[in-house]
């Protein structure tokens, strides 16, 4: 009873759009690091 | 003007002075497409197949998942399938991989066209994916407002189905890439 209680609390809509946005600020940070680093050391 | 275009020009000023016929253009036609596919490198066919692969794979997994998009969470059935689907995509790698060297597919170095090819693929599938990501958020906060339900079940699939476009976008490109050039 208390898992399923649990379950529901961890998986709700705010928390997985959270996590989406969070992996879309990622993805962005990780392009601009990325260009940066190419920008510096040239492409290879 | 583009190649395609000053090709059938040329086809069709052959033709209107009839130094070709209609079933020798039909031939030169198909002969063109089957070129098309074995003038590719090696990492155009591979994308040709895992193209195929993921269109059919995923194809199937979401017109079954999507029929019973109204359930709340993974489990039981829907858990498998989304399972089977990773597991064919890394299968279908794995076997085209092994068919590969008996079917005279050598491998071959990346060069700086596959690697440029490879890049403008990915920004095409990463513009879908964050095209996909921002649409799905929109939804999930509209239907938020309109207080209708969304299930992670669908949030999920929604996600992944953005995710499975993101690459058969960067698939496509590399392709038109491929047979068109780079422009």
């Amino acid at each position: 009873m208390r898992d399923s209680a649990a379950t529901r609390i961890i998986a709700t809509p705010f928390l997985l759009v959270n996590f989406v946005l969070l992996f879309m600020v990622l993805a962005e940070l990780v392009k601009l690091v990325s260009q940066l680093r190419y920008y510096s050391r040239g492409v290879r | 003007m583009s190649r395609a275009r000053i090709h059938n020009n040329i086809r069709r000023l052959r033709f209107n002075a009839s130094e070709m016929t209609q079933q020798e253009a039909a031939a030169e036609e198909s002969t063109m497409k089957l070129t098309g596919y074995s003038s590719m490198s090696n990492l155009g066919k591979r994308t040709v197949w895992l193209l195929i692969g993921t269109l059919m794979i995923y194809g199937t997994y979401f017109a079954s998942v999507l029929r019973n998009a109204g359930q709340s969470q993974f489990a039981g059935e829907a858990l498998w399938r989304l399972m089977w689907a990773v597991v064919a995509i890394i299968g279908i790698e794995i076997l085209y991989h092994l068919a590969a060297a008996p079917a005279g597919v050598q491998p071959e170095p990346r060069d700086e066209r596959d690697i440029l090819i490879e890049s403008k693929a990915y920004r095409n599938g990463y513009f879908t994916y964050g095209a996909g990501a921002f649409l799905v958020i929109s939804a999930v906060i509209a239907a938020g407002l309109a207080h209708i339900a969304v299930t992670p079940f669908l949030m999920v699939n929604l996600v992944l189905l953005f995710m499975v476009l993101a690459e058969v976008v960067k698939f496509v490109t590399q392709l038109l890439y491929y047979s068109r050039g780079l422009r």
